[in-house]
Parts: structure tokens; C-alpha cells; sequence
């Protein structure tokens, strides 16, 4: 046989040593132990969100709740009545009273920091719900239009944290520019302000996983995008409106966070894909609480829909560094 | 070393990842080889290739045959980068492979040298066909996938893998030709010494593809 015939039916001639092989090996377990550790983002199905009331944070002051140790948070049960008659007058209502809100400026040097408190599920990816202690996670994200390998740092802290008192940062393998999965204020303030042209755009951006209809993903990406961020009051109103425009929105006249507030929650409806979403808003001031995430997935024994996360902004500043806290957060 | 499941890797199950690496890393390092030509360039498109399936493993079809295609898929993309890295930073580099550096044992570093020498012939044969002709063949020919599977690794129609492979090899046939004119070389022979570029694409030439 000749060298060249040799060279193409051995299906694989050459080979790394097996201290290579052993090398790169371990390169890739690091980066999977590293992602599941850390990284909030390591998959849309299962990252609870992590919300925050925008243009809001002169609000949240009046809506902080002192918490009881074990939190009290909201029990696993079916998926609660809906209406989706005042799901659009509600999110207009909701665009009003954003719009109402001051403006808060951000500059490219600061980061948004952000303190919510989350329950996650603590199971693994491929069996049922266990959904661990609720905990405070702090966030600042980096305003630095980019393109950066660290978008940001994340610390928990409490039972179930994830590496408690850490400071993690929110790291991707490639730079990631301003965009969808960078919304830094500028790139926030740079969309459309007509509702149309918003969700327009945001059905470009939005990346539908397997089984997801585009309408669900706008919902999550409106969902990633109006949580952990501080945008201008007539961005923000756009948001709402613009998910007022999407088909199946309803209205959920009771939810709590997780923090145990009351509000109304805004969800989409339930059309066969394995995860929903609620945003809960204040039935007063109207602005956006946290969050809820329900999972429903009978490949891995979770035959009925079942509560899989579940946050509750609890503070929004703009602060100089990561790592720096607001004045009152430093004092508790 | 069994075919991963493809629900755990969609899943992000960890020992997924490595049941995954042990049974088509190799396959994946001389695919990139092919590629790229040049060993170190071949390694990190492995390692990238890796860790690329982890990041996107949520577009891993739910129903399918084997992954080998998705990875050897994203083996491609990373092998083009590299190679059109390697050309800003040392243009020479693609077109004469160099030896792996030779560690502790003699014996072995005798079997690289001749290593260098066998990918050179291969990545010279390729070097001198099109980006598209090249991955093309690299996947059927080379990497035995059927053309399903090549379509799939390049997200191209099935039809156009048929086509391109076709028109590659009438493109190794006219170089084929031209090299053996030139040097006046007698026609490839069954046995013997065979090493030049038209050895290689008669070869291509015979291949059947599945």
C-alpha cells in the first residue's frame, strides 16, 4: 500500500501524546466545572431571572421588605389562573408609570450593581426541581461598551450560594460587544422608542432555542433585558409595550416573589415549550419586583409545572467599581 | 468509549463531555491536522473544537446519528481560523508543517519526522484546492463521513456536498495531470513510493465515497 492510500484509510493517523489528550481534557472539564459553577448564563432553559426594576431604583428604597431568615418563599403549585384581557392594558399601565420614573444617567466607566435574592434550582440539569435556600446575589455590570471577555461580577452569598462571599466574574470564552448579551445603558438607550420598531428588532435579536417560538424567546430576551439593567424611562415604557404586542401575554392577578411580596405578574402562555416566565410588577407603584420560573419537562420526571427559580430585587445603584456598594447596602 | 447520548450533552451532562472527548478527540485532532497542516495549530483547533461543542450545546439536534459530524463541523470552522491566523502571523508556516518538538525518546522522535513528512504530503495536496474543495474532501474522503454527515457538518445541503465533491476531485484530476506532466512521472502504481500530490489525489480519485 502505498504512503498516501495509508495516510487516508486509517481513519485517524496521528495521535497526542496521552499527556496531551490528558491536558486538553482537563482544559475542557475546568471550562464545564468553571460555566456550572459561576456563570449564570450557561443556559437560557435553566437560568432563573434575575430582574430588576429599571428606571426604578429611586423606587425600590420604598419597596425594600425586611426578610425573615428562611425567606418564605413561594411554594411549588400548579400554574395559577391567568387572564389575558388585562395583560396588555397592564403593561401599558406598567410603560406609563416607567416612563413617569426619574432618569438615572450611566456612565461607560461605572458598572450597575444589583442585589436580588434568588432561589435556584439546585438538582441536576437532567433530573427533577430541587430548589435550594433563598440567598442574596450581587451583581455589577460593567457599562464598558467592549467588546470584553468579563461582562461583569457576581457574588452570592447565604445557604445554597454558589462559591458564598466570592466574587465570580461573568466571563465568556470570546469578547462580547454591547448587544443582547452585553446591554450595557448606551446600547440600552440606542434602541427604538416606538414599540413597533422595538419589537421589530428584538425579533431579529432574539435567538429561539430548540422548541422555542420566537415570540417566546422576544418574551425571555425583553425578560434578560429590562432585568439587571438601568435604561432611560422612554426605553424602558418601549419594552413594556412592546411586550403588550406580543400574542399570549396574560395577566396573573396574584404572585409573590421572592422575597414574599404580592404583585401582578405578567407571564406568556404556555404553549407546549418546557419553561414559563413570569415578571412580577407592585399593584401600586407598578414597578417590577422580580421574578418567577416554572419548568415543565417530562423527560426529566417533571411531569407538572413546577416552580424552578425565583428572584426578587431587592436594590439597583450605579457604582464606580465592581465589588463597591451603595451606602445602605455597606451599612447592613 | 459509546457514543454519547445526545439528550446528556444537550443537557450539559459533564461526564457527557469527557465519554465525548475520549471517543473523538482524534478524530478531531486529524481532521484539524488535515487542515491546518502545522501540529500546534492542529491542537489548539481541537481544544477550541471542544470547547466550542460545550458552549453550543443546546443546537445539538435532540434526534440523530452519530456527533462525529457536529464536532468534525466546528473542527472545520476552527481549522479555517487558524490557518487564516497562522497566514497573518508567520506565512511560511502554513505551507511547510514543522515536526512536533521532539521530547525525552530518540526512537520516537524518528517517527515524527517521518509524521511531519506524511502530513506535509496531505496538506500540500489539499493546500493547493479551494477552502471548500478541501473540507469537502477532508470530511468524505479523509474523515469517512457520508455525505449526510458532511452536509450536516458544513450546514450545507446534501446536494452540495455531492457537488463540490465531484468538482474537487476533477480538480485534484487536472493537477493530477499537470504534476505528472510536468515531472514526467509515471501514472500512480498500486504499490511502491508514492508521496507527490498526484499520488494523493489518484487516490482521492478512487476513493468511493458511502
Amino acid at each position: 500500500m502505498s504512503e498516501a492510500e495509508e495516510l487516508l484509510s486509517t481513519p485517524a493517523e496521528w495521535d497526542l501524546p496521552p499527556e496531551r489528550h490528558r491536558h486538553f481534557k482537563d482544559v475542557l472539564m475546568q471550562q464545564i466545572d468553571h460555566d456550572t459553577a459561576v456563570t449564570p448564563r450557561r443556559s437560557r432553559l435553566l437560568r432563573p431571572a434575575v430582574l430588576v426594576p429599571l428606571a426604578s431604583a429611586a423606587l425600590t428604597g420604598a419597596l425594600l421588605v425586611t426578610l425573615s431568615v428562611d425567606g418564605g418563599g413561594p411554594a411549588t403549585g400548579p400554574a395559577p389562573s391567568a387572564t389575558a384581557a388585562g395583560a396588555s392594558v397592564t403593561l401599558n399601565r406598567i410603560a406609563t408609570a416607567a416612563m413617569a420614573s426619574d432618569t438615572v444617567r450611566v456612565r461607560d466607566d461605572q458598572f450597575v450593581y444589583v442585589r436580588t435574592l434568588v432561589r435556584e434550582n439546585t438538582g441536576a440539569f437532567t433530573g427533577p426541581i430541587r430548589l435550594g435556600a433563598l440567598h442574596t446575589e450581587e451583581r455589577w455590570t460593567s457599562q464598558d461598551p467592549g467588546p470584553l471577555r468579563v461582562t461583569g461580577w457576581i457574588r452570592a452569598s447565604g445557604k445554597d450560594a454558589i462559591m458564598p462571599g466570592q466574587m465570580g466574574p461573568i466571563e465568556s470564552t470570546d469578547p462580547v460587544p454591547v448587544g443582547v448579551d452585553h446591554p450595557t445603558y448606551r446600547w440600552l438607550a440606542s434602541l427604538p422608542t416606538d414599540p413597533d420598531a422595538l419589537l421589530a428588532r428584538l425579533r431579529e435579536e432574539a435567538r429561539p432555542v430548540e422548541g422555542e417560538s420566537r415570540d417566546q424567546a422576544v418574551f425571555s430576551l425583553i425578560g434578560d433585558l429590562i432585568g439587571g439593567t438601568v435604561m432611560p424611562p422612554a426605553n424602558a415604557a418601549a419594552f413594556y409595550q412592546a411586550a403588550a404586542k406580543l400574542p399570549g401575554v396574560r395577566e396573573i392577578p396574584d404572585a409573590v416573589d421572592a422575597a414574599g411580596r404580592h404583585g401582578i405578574a405578567i407571564t406568556l402562555d404556555d404553549t407546549g415549550f418546557a419553561t414559563r416566565y413570569e415578571w412580577i410588577f407592585d399593584k401600586e407603584t407598578l414597578a417590577l419586583l422580580g421574578a418567577r420560573f416554572y419548568i415543565t419537562d417530562p423527560d426529566r420526571g417533571i411531569t407538572t409545572e413546577t416552580l424552578a427559580g425565583t428572584s426578587a430585587v431587592m436594590e439597583t445603584a450605579v457604582v464606580g467599581a465592581k465589588g463597591e456598594v451603595p451606602a445602605r447596602a455597606a451599612a447592613r | 468509549m459509546a457514543e454519547p447520548d445526545r439528550a446528556r450533552i444537550r443537557g450539559g451532562d459533564r461526564a457527557a463531555f469527557g465519554e465525548l472527548y475520549d471517543r473523538y478527540a482524534r478524530a478531531v485532532y486529524n481532521h484539524a491536522l488535515r487542515l491546518t497542516g502545522n501540529w500546534a495549530e492542529a491542537e489548539e483547533a481541537m481544544s477550541e473544537t471542544f470547547l466550542a461543542a460545550w458552549r453550543t450545546r443546546e443546537t445539538v439536534e435532540p434526534e440523530g446519528g452519530s456527533l462525529k459530524p457536529w464536532l468534525l463541523g466546528i473542527a472545520t470552522h476552527k481549522a479555517y481560523n487558524a490557518n487564516r491566523g497562522l497566514r497573518r502571523r508567520l506565512a511560511f508556516l502554513a505551507r511547510s508543517p514543522e515536526p512536533r518538538p521532539v521530547e525525552d525518546f530518540a526512537e520516537e522522535s524518528a517517527g515524527r519526522i517521518d509524521d511531519a513528512r506524511r502530513l506535509a504530503v496531505v496538506h500540500r495536496a489539499l493546500g493547493r484546492l479551494g477552502r471548500r474543495d478541501r473540507e469537502v474532501l477532508a470530511l468524505c474522503v479523509s474523515a469517512g463521513l457520508d455525505y449526510r454527515q458532511a452536509a450536516e457538518a458544513l450546514g450545507v445541503p446534501v446536494g452540495t456536498v455531492r457537488s463540490r465533491l465531484s468538482r474537487a476531485r476533477a480538480r485534484l484530476a487536472r493537477l493530477s495531470a499537470e504534476e505528472q506532466g510536468r515531472t514526467g512521472m509515471e501514472p500512480p502504481r498500486a504499490h511502491g513510493e508514492m508521496e507527490s500530490e498526484a499520488a494523493l489525489a489518484a487516490l482521492f480519485l478512487r476513493e468511493e465515497t458511502r
